[in-house]
C-alpha cells in the first residue's frame, strides 16, 4: 500500500495492464476455439459432395453469429468463475479498502443532469433525492448540480426553470444546483456536456454525467471520486447501473434479467476490458482535464460534418488513446436508473442506439486508436447486424431445407466427414450443432440464476429460491417469443440506417401509460403478416418444418397480443404482488428510491389543468405570472440591440399571441419569443393592461383558471 | 372606494377584477388582504383620474394594473438596494426578489404594506439574488484532427458527392436493385 500525498487516500498498487493481454488472449482463444469448432461441423454438415453457392453464404454468415453467441458464453462463464470465487483482484474498486471513510477530503465534482423534454417531476425528484442523501452524508459541499437543459419544447422549458427555481428553494440549493438551457441545441447530448466544459470545465477536477433518469447514492458517488483520486491514470470509470422502479411486465422483465443475468456478464466483460473499458454514456465519473483536452468529437464525414449520436464509446476510445483508462467499476452498486416501459420503446431506443453505432464505423480504421477500441466499437455494430444476418440465415437456410426436399436423393443424411466417423448423419449433427448453440444461449441465464441459489442472501433479495427459478423460466420463454420480433424491428432499423433515412432524437417515454393500442397496431401489424407467411411457407415445405420454425412464427404471429400484455401496467402490478421477477431494490428498497417515489406520487395526485390549458400551459404561466414573467426574463441573456426587421418580427409575434392565444404560434414561433427578453416584458405588461372584454377568449379563460390554480400552483414539486 | 358611478360602473367593475386577477396571480391568497387591496388601488386609480388629465382617455382596468404595479415597484424599492451605478430597481427584478423568497406565501399579509412587514421578510428580499450558474472558467474543447484512413476518406467524399447530386443516390439505388433482380434471374438459372 501506498499513500496519494494530496488526498491522504490509501492506494493500493495495482498494474492491470500487465495481466490484460494475458486474460484477452485467454479469452479470445477460447472465443475462437467455440466458433472455429462450430463452423468446422457447420461445414461438416453443409459440404455433401462440394459447397453450393447458397451454402457457402450460409457457412459465411454462420461465423459472425456464431462468433457473437460465443463471445457472449465465453463472457458469462468467465464472469460465473470470478464471481464464484467472490474476488475479483482485476476490479478498480478493489484498489481501495472496503472500508474507506466516505469524507476523505474529496475534489469539487459536477454533477451533469442533460434533459431533452423529459419528464420534469422525474428529474427534479431524482435531484432532490440526491441532493438530501449527499447533504445527509455529509458531503453536499463538494458536489455541484447541472441541469443542463436542451429542451425545444416551449411549455417544458418553462417547467424546467420554475422547477430549478421551486426545487433551489425548498432545498436552499442555490449555488449548488445550477441550471443551464441552450438555445441551440448543437451536437445533441455530447454538445451539451461539451459546452459545460467549455463553461464550467476547470472549476472541477471530475464530472459525473447523469442520464434524466439516472439516481446515484451518496456512497458510490463518494466511491468513485476516491477512486478516481487514487488511481490518478483513470480518465472514466463507468459504474454499472441497476434498473430500478419497472412496473410494466417488460420493464419487470428487463429489470430481473439486469439484476439476476447482468452481474455475470459485467464480471466477464471487466476480465478481458479491465483498463480498456467502455463508456456507456451516463452514471460514469470522467476526469474533467483530459476529456477537455483529447475527447472533442471530430466530425464525421460528408457535407453535414455532423457529430457522433452515440458519443461514449468514442469518447472512450479518445480517452484511451491519450493514454488514459477506462475502467467498468461493476461491484460499486448503488447506481440506478429506469428502463423502457414498453417493447415499442425498447425498439425506438434500439433504433437510435442503432444509427450511433454504425456511425462508429468511420472509425474502424482511424489512425491511433488502441486495437481493443476498434474491437468495441466492432462489435457494437456487430450487436445490430447480427439481427439482419440472423433473418437473412434463416431465410437462406428455408430455400435450402427447401432445395433439399426437392432434389431427389438428397446428400443431407449420408454419412460423410464427421459424421460418418460419429455415425450419426448430417441431420443428426445438425442437431446436435442447433442443440449445442440452444445450450449457449441458454447456460449463461442457468449460471447467473445457480449464483443466486446457492447464496442465501442472494435467494432472499430475488423473494425466494422458487420465485428465482420461476423468473428465470418465465423470462427465458418470454425473451424467446419477443426475440424474433425484435430481430425484425432491428434489421427495419438497420435498412434504415444503411439506405440513409433519418431516424429523429425524440424524447423516450421512461414511464408507463397504459396500453397504446393504435401505436401497438401500427408497429406490429406487420410482424403479424410476415409470422402468418413464414409459417405457411414452411408448412407448405414441410409439415414437421413448421414445428420446427414455431419458435420464430409464434412471437411473431401473436405480436401484438404479447406487446400489449408486456405494456400492460397492471398486470406488471400483479406480477409485483405475486412476487414473480422480484428483485433486490423490491425486497430492501434503497431509500433513496423509496423516497423519490413517495414524492413522486405527490406530484402527480395533484390536480392538473384542463387539458386545453395543459397543452400551453408553461406559455401561459410565463405570460401571466408576474413571478414566472421575473424569473424567465432574468435567466435570458442580456439584451442586445435588435434590428428593425426583428423587432419587427417579435412585435408581430407579440401581437399574433395575445389576439389568438399560444395555438396560433408554432414551436419555433414560441421559442423565439421566450428567448426575447423584452418581448416576454411586454407581452406580460401588455396582457394585464388590456381590458378583460377586449382578450381573446383562450386568455379570458386562462387568466381565471390560472387565478385557481395559483392557489395550488403545479410546478412539478409542488408539496 | 371610490364614489358610486353608475355610468362607468361597468368599467370599474372590470378594474376590481383586473386588480384582483392580478393580486391572485401574485399568490395574494387572503381575501381580506386582496378587497383590501382592491380598495386602496381603486381609489388612487379614481384619485388620479380626478388630478391627472393626462390619464383621461386610460381606460380603468389599464390604469389600475399601472397603479398595481407601481405601487409594488415603490414598496420593494424601499426594501431593495439599487444597482451598484445607482439606477433603480425595476418591477421584474422586484417581482423576482418576493418569489425567490416566497413572500406572499411566507407572509401572507404584508403584501404592499410596510406598516406590517416583518424584519425577516425585508431581509430575506434583499438577500435575494439568482445565479443559474457559478463564475465562467472557459476552457477551448475543440476536436483535435484524426486521420480516419483511406476507405472513410473515400466514401466520405462519395458521400458528400451523393448528398450534392440526390440524383446519384437514386441511381445507385436502382442500379442496386437491378442488379439482385439480374442475380435472381441468373442463380434461378
Amino acid at each position: 500500500m501506498t499513500t496519494d500525498a494530496s488526498t491522504q487516500i490509501p492506494v493500493q498498487v495495482v498494474n492491470p495492464s500487465r495481466h490484460s493481454s494475458r486474460r484477452q488472449i485467454l479469452f479470445f482463444s477460447s472465443v475462437l476455439f467455440l466458433t472455429s469448432v462450430a463452423t468446422w461441423l457447420m461445414a461438416d454438415i453443409l459440404w455433401r459432395g462440394g459447397l453450393t453457392g447458397l451454402e457457402t453464404a450460409m457457412l459465411i454468415l454462420f461465423v459472425p453469429l456464431f462468433g457473437m453467441v460465443a463471445l457472449g458464453f465465453t463472457q458469462a462463464a468467465v464472469g460465473f468463475c470470478v464471481l464464484l470465487c467472490e474476488r475479483d483482484t482485476y476490479e478498480i474498486a478493489a484498489t481501495l479498502p472496503a472500508e474507506e471513510p466516505l469524507a476523505a477530503q474529496l475534489p469539487a465534482t459536477a454533477l451533469l443532469i442533460p434533459i431533452y423534454n423529459e419528464d420534469v417531476s422525474r428529474v427534479y425528484e431524482g435531484l432532490r433525492s440526491m441532493y438530501l442523501a449527499l447533504a445527509n452524508a455529509g458531503l453536499i459541499s463538494r458536489f455541484d448540480f447541472f441541469i443542463l437543459s436542451d429542451s425545444t419544447d416551449p411549455n417544458k422549458w418553462i417547467e424546467e426553470e420554475v422547477g430549478w427555481i421551486d426545487l433551489c428553494k425548498q432545498l436552499k440549493g442555490f449555488g449548488h444546483i445550477f441550471y443551464r438551457k441552450r438555445h441551440i441545441p448543437l451536437n445533441r447530448k455530447s454538445g451539451n456536456i461539451s459546452d459545460f466544459c467549455r463553461r464550467w470545465g476547470k472549476r472541477y477536477r471530475y464530472m459525473v454525467v447523469l442520464d434524466a433518469d439516472s439516481l446515484m447514492e451518496p456512497r458510490t458517488l463518494a466511491r468513485m471520486v476516491q477512486l478516481m483520486e487514487a488511481n490518478p491514470k483513470t480518465g472514466i470509470l463507468q459504474t454499472a447501473p441497476q434498473p430500478i422502479q419497472a412496473q410494466t411486465p417488460m420493464a419487470r422483465m428487463l429489470q430481473f434479467a439486469g439484476y439476476c443475468y447482468g452481474p455475470i456478464f459485467q464480471a466477464g466483460l471487466n476480465f478481458w476490458q479491465s483498463n480498456n473499458g467502455n463508456f456507456w454514456g451516463h452514471n460514469a465519473i470522467i476526469r474533467t482535464a483530459p476529456f477537455i483536452e483529447h475527447c472533442a468529437l471530430p466530425a464525421m464525414p460528408g457535407s453535414k460534418h455532423s457529430r457522433f449520436m452515440s458519443h461514449d464509446y468514442v469518447e472512450a476510445a479518445l480517452m484511451r488513446k491519450a493514454n488514459y483508462e477506462v475502467w467498468l467499476a461493476y461491484t460499486l452498486g448503488g447506481s440506478f436508473e429506469n428502463l423502457p416501459p414498453t417493447m415499442i420503446d425498447c425498439a425506438k431506443r434500439d433504433r437510435r442506439w442503432c444509427r450511433g453505432n454504425f456511425q462508429h464505423s468511420w472509425l474502424l480504421m482511424a489512425q491511433g486508436l488502441l486495437p481493443i477500441n476498434r474491437l468495441h466499437l466492432s462489435l457494437g455494430i456487430l450487436s445490430y447486424l447480427c439481427s439482419p444476418l440472423w433473418l437473412i440465415f434463416m431465410l437462406l437456410g428455408v430455400i435450402q431445407y427447401r432445395r433439399d426436399m426437392l432434389t431427389p436423393g438428397s446428400s443431407f443424411d449420408a454419412d460423410i466427414g464427421i459424421s460418418s466417423y460419429l455415425d450419426i448423419g448430417g441431420g443428426r449433427l445438425a442437431l446436435y450443432l442447433f442443440l449445442a448453440t440452444l445450450a449457449m444461449l441458454t447456460l449463461p441465464k442457468v449460471l447467473a440464476t445457480l449464483l443466486i441459489l446457492i447464496d442465501r442472501t442472494k435467494r432472499r433479495a430475488f423473494g425466494g429460491g422458487a420465485r428465482a427459478v420461476l423468473g428465470f423460466l418465465t423470462e427465458h420463454l418470454f425473451s424467446a417469443l419477443m426475440a424474433p420480433i425484435l430481430m425484425l424491428f432491428t434489421s427495419l432499423s438497420v435498412t434504415f440506417v444503411l439506405i440513409g433515412r433519418e431516424i429523429s432524437w425524440g424524447a423516450q417515454r421512461r414511464d408507463a401509460e397504459g396500453i397504446d393500442w393504435p401505436g401497438i397496431l401500427r408497429a406490429h401489424a406487420w410482424h403479424t403478416a410476415a409470422g402468418l407467411v413464414a409459417a405457411e411457407v414452411v408448412y407448405r415445405i414441410h409439415p414437421a418444418f413448421f414445428w420446427w420454425m414455431l419458435p420464430v412464427t409464434l412471437g411473431l404471429v401473436f405480436s401484438i397480443p404479447l406487446s400489449a400484455l408486456l405494456g400492460h401496467e397492471p398486470f406488471g402490478r400483479f406480477l409485483n404482488r405475486v412476487g414473480l421477477f422480484r428483485t433486490p431494490p423490491e425486497t430492501a428498497p434503497p431509500m433513496m428510491v423509496t423516497h423519490m417515489e413517495k414524492n413522486l406520487e405527490v406530484c402527480r395526485s395533484q390536480l392538473p389543468p384542463p387539458e386545453w390549458l395543459q397543452k400551453h400551459y408553461g406559455v401561459a404561466q410565463v405570460v401571466l405570472d408576474p413571478y414566472i414573467n421575473a424569473a424567465h426574463v432574468s435567466l435570458l441573456r442580456a439584451k442586445r440591440k435588435l434590428s428593425y426587421p426583428i423587432t419587427a418580427y417579435f412585435h408581430k409575434l407579440s401581437e399574433r399571441l395575445l389576439k389568438q392565444g399560444p395555438a396560433a404560434l408554432n414551436r419555433r414561433e414560441l421559442l423565439a419569443l421566450l428567448r426575447n427578453a423584452d418581448s416576454m416584458t411586454e407581452i406580460h405588461d401588455r396582457l394585464w393592461k388590456t381590458p378583460d372584454r377586449q382578450l381573446p377568449e383562450w386568455w379570458k379563460m386562462a387568466m381565471r383558471h390560472y387565478n385557481i390554480l395559483t392557489g395550488r400552483p403545479r410546478t412539478p414539486l409542488y408539496r | 372606494m371610490p364614489p358610486w358611478d353608475p355610468v362607468r360602473a361597468e368599467e370599474w367593475n372590470d378594474a376590481y377584477e383586473k386588480v384582483e386577477n392580478y393580486l391572485r396571480a401574485c399568490r395574494v391568497s387572503s381575501h381580506l388582504q386582496r378587497a383590501r387591496l382592491i380598495a386602496l388601488v381603486l381609489q388612487r386609480v379614481y384619485d388620479r383620474k380626478q388630478s391627472d388629465p393626462s390619464v383621461a382617455e386610460t381606460s380603468l382596468p389599464e390604469l389600475a394594473i399601472v397603479e398595481v404595479r407601481e405601487r409594488v415597484t415603490e414598496w420593494i424599492r424601499h426594501y431593495l438596494p439599487p444597482h451598484a451605478d445607482g439606477s433603480a430597481l425595476n418591477l421584474g427584478e422586484g417581482m423576482l426578489a418576493i418569489y425567490l423568497c416566497d413572500g406572499p406565501t411566507r407572509w401572507p399579509y404584508a403584501f404592499l404594506d410596510s406598516h406590517r412587514m416583518p424584519a425577516e421578510y425585508a431581509e430575506a428580499l434583499s438577500a435575494r439574488v439568482v445565479r443559474a450558474g457559478p463564475d465562467l472558467a472557459v476552457s477551448s474543447m475543440v476536436p483535435r484532427e484524426m486521420d480516419l484512413g483511406l476507405m472513410p476518406g473515400l466514401v466520405g467524399s462519395a458521400m458528400e458527392s451523393f448528398e450534392a447530386l440526390p440524383v446519384l443516390k437514386t441511381l445507385a439505388a436502382w442500379l442496386l436493385f437491378l442488379g439482385v433482380l439480374g442475380f435472381l434471374f441468373w442463380y434461378t438459372r
